[in-house]
């Protein structure tokens, strides 16, 4: 049986998260740099375009795993919830030192801690998208 | 052997580095162990903050020096730290510094440096050839301090740096950083001065030895005055205003005034007491031109242009620190005249001489050092009456108004007397008053309007002119004779050597002499003080000219020394040959 319309979307999303994965890099590096060098003001303007495609991207993440784990092979969901879950307590640390001022630990958690899960998703993501593609649609009853 | 006395060993300390680390208190910046270098942390109540990146310290502390060092060149110089940072940012920046330049770590908490030295191994900041020195200053004033270090320092301050996370958690470093900064700029004023007018300096102490070995110095009047009330005259617009005022009450009190306030006072028809000259520049003697037997003394150092002694029947006298060595070889014969503040203008000298004169309280008129709002900068009968602001003034804090307009010359003027007052006047028992209705503000003095000082104003309970007059008496004794005789000698027989060294390698052979004769001059009573201004201005061009040729650079140094000897020697000649003939009785017109 066919997968429906949103399966095929995520598929399609998933292949092509690339770009996304730069784009948030590039802005994880461009206000880690801001804070490092002491223009606080450049990164939180930074962070402030930030937040909210972060959030976003945590929520498609949940989503994700709510709908389509079953859709994934024990293996690859394994990873993905695990990546899931560390960005979930990044996304907890980065606000808090933030809210505390910590602007080196912001900046650490932004280039290497969010860096490098981003990288690690980036290869992940592709490997969902076969999981959810080699995945056979039940027959209804 | 602690840590803290192997780092004491690393940097070579001196006592009073060490002293300062005896200073009792808790530490707000802590260190952690970590490989190879330990991480620092603020402590607040709340959170221990990380001042470097926990992650990768290393990567981070090479991106900010590489930002830091990015604007300007980067040419050999001294490199301000301020605030202690992490060790991996003291490596990084000794990494990436050139080898002929030094670090400074300015740090004002004798306590975070103390936490620092027990718990950083220095060992391996020795493995640069860039210096590394800590500093960290006891006193109220840090950048006083500071200045005197950089002050004894052949290289230039070329950049200073407060780490990001020292800015966000000691925003107390940013003032520091500016006022270490306006020292910097002072600093470079006073050596771009002392290498343009050294041997101008030299030049007029030498032409006016027969006038100061005759003058008493200024140190016979310290402390003379407690009972008497001293006015200061400065030559700022203001001072048209406090004219009446300073003619009524000039029998009550000790008047000092400026050259430049000179002719105003005297059209006037006040008299001052002393008449305070630093000034080498000719331009100045318009400030008595015209002017025959000026009552009251002369006060000057031993570098105003020549003329101007003549100008007045007595003298005192005054050594400043730019004209030390000058100094030093004149005291061989037994002359010791007392020392003035000198720097930027001549007001800061005034200043010293009231406070070392220990008056009751001092009204300081006409100190503006700001533009007048119809444009003028000087009191009427001035040589610069009638001049009016040019274009490219800035505003800085007034007396009364926020704001008022001056050249960015006066503005360092007014920083240097903001510090003088701070570290000098600050406690004394003498109280300065800034008398203007105008003006820039001027820190550490207390404002009044004119009207207000005739009211302070008190009769002096001492005969002050009579304290002049009985002082005004010279050394006797001083072998003048055998001072000037004995350093033409000395100069002659360098002058010889140092031609007999040129030939030689004008003939193409090795000067086997040269370090042996390097020495002499070193050891030299005569010959390394008073050539020393013209091998100043010579060690200026050195580093950039001969980088790499040792022979011309030797060759280079024979011809000045030879050329700086035979002026000295022509100029003491006359001297000598002058002070001869007005002991004799011929007189000199002026």
């Amino acid at each position: 049986m066919e997968k429906n319309e949103v399966t095929n979307i995520l598929i399609d999303a998933l292949n092509n998260s690339d770009e996304g994965f730069a784009t948030f890099k590039k802005m994880f590096n461009e206000c880690a740099d801001a804070f490092e060098i002491g223009e606080d003001q450049k990164g939180l303007q930074i962070i402030k375009e930030l937040i909210q495609p972060l959030q976003d991207f945590c929520n498609f993440c949940a989503d994700m795993l709510q709908t389509h784990a079953h859709m994934m092979n024990k293996g690859t969901l394994r990873v993905l919830e695990e990546q899931c879950d560390m960005l979930e307590k990044l996304m907890g640390e980065l606000i808090k030192e933030m809210e505390d001022g910590n602007f080196v630990e912001v900046g650490d958690i932004l280039k290497y801690d969010f860096g490098d899960l981003t990288s690690k998703m980036s290869k992940s993501f592709p490997e969902v998208a076969v999981s959810i593609e080699k995945y056979e649609v039940p027959e209804s009853c | 052997m602690s840590l803290i006395q192997k780092n004491l060993q690393t940097l070579k300390a001196d006592s009073s580095f060490q002293e300062c680390l005896s200073v009792v208190g808790d530490s707000p910046v802590y260190f952690e162990n970590e490989n190879p270098y330990n991480n620092a942390f603020f402590r607040t109540p709340e959170k221990n903050y990380p001042l470097q990146s926990l992650r990768r310290p290393e990567e981070e502390a090479e991106r900010i020096v590489e930002h830091w060092l990015s604007t300007g060149n980067s040419e050999s110089g001294i490199y301000v730290l301020i605030g202690i940072s992490s060790l991996h940012l003291i490596m990084k920046c000794l990494d990436q510094l050139d080898d002929n330049s030094e670090l400074i770590i300015v740090e004002p908490s004798s306590a975070i440096m103390r936490s620092f030295l027990e718990n950083n191994d220095l060992e391996d900041t020795e493995r640069f050839k860039t210096k590394l020195t800590l500093f960290c200053p006891l006193t109220d004033y840090p950048e006083r301090e500071f200045r005197k270090l950089i002050n004894k320092k052949d290289l230039f301050c070329k950049k200073t740096l407060i780490s990001p996370s020292n800015k966000r958690f000691r925003p107390q470093l940013i003032e520091l950083q500016q006022n270490i900064c306006k020292q910097i700029q002072l600093e470079g004023m006073d050596r771009v001065t002392t290498a343009k007018f050294a041997d101008e300096w030299l030049q007029n102490c030498i032409i006016n030895l027969p006038e100061t070995v005759k003058s008493p110095g200024i140190n016979k009047l310290y402390n003379k005055f407690p009972e008497t009330d001293c006015l200061i005259v400065c030559a700022g617009p203001s001072l048209n205003d406090s004219l009446d005022i300073i003619k009524n009450r000039q029998d009550d009190c000790f008047i000092i005034s400026v050259g430049t306030a000179l002719k105003p006072l005297l059209n006037y028809g006040i008299n001052p007491n002393l008449t305070i000259v630093v000034d080498s520049d000719p331009k100045v003697y318009k400030q008595f031109e015209g002017l025959d037997e000026i009552p009251g003394y002369l006060l000057a150092t031993h570098t105003i242009f020549p003329g101007i002694f003549q100008h007045f029947k007595k003298s005192f006298c005054y050594n400043c620190v730019v004209t030390t060595s000058y100094s030093e070889w004149l005291s061989d014969s037994g002359i010791n005249h007392g020392q003035l503040n000198v720097g930027g203008t001549v007001a800061l000298s005034a200043l010293d001489c009231a406070h070392k004169l220990n008056f009751r309280n001092n009204f300081i008129y006409g100190l503006d050092l700001a533009y007048a709002e119809d444009g003028t900068s000087h009191a009427k009968n001035t040589m610069y009456d009638g001049i009016k602001a040019n274009n490219g003034l800035i505003e800085i804090p007034g007396n009364w108004n926020k704001t008022v307009k001056t050249t960015k010359q006066f503005a360092n003027y007014v920083e240097i007397l903001k510090g003088y007052m701070r570290e000098h006047i600050a406690g004394s028992c003498g109280k300065f008053f800034n008398v203007n209705n105008n003006g820039a503000l001027i820190k550490g003095l207390n404002t009044i309007r004119p009207a207000k000082s005739a009211e302070l104003i008190k009769h002096s309970e001492q005969d002050f002119n009579q304290i002049l007059n009985e002082n005004y008496t010279c050394e006797k004794d001083l072998d003048i004779e055998g001072l000037c005789i004995n350093s033409m000698e000395e100069l002659k027989e360098i002058n010889a050597e140092g031609k007999t060294l040129l030939e030689e390698i004008e003939n193409g052979k090795f000067p086997n002499g040269i370090e042996a004769f390097e020495e002499k001059i070193k050891n030299s009573k005569v010959s390394s003080k008073l050539t020393e201004p013209a091998m100043q201005a010579w060690c200026m061009s050195v580093t950039t000219k001969f980088e790499n040729d040792p022979i011309e650079m030797t060759k280079s140094f024979l011809t000045q020394i030879n050329g700086s000897t035979e002026w000295v020697t022509g100029l003491l000649k006359n001297s000598y040959e002058r002070f001869q003939q007005i002991n004799k009785g011929v007189q000199h017109g002026a």
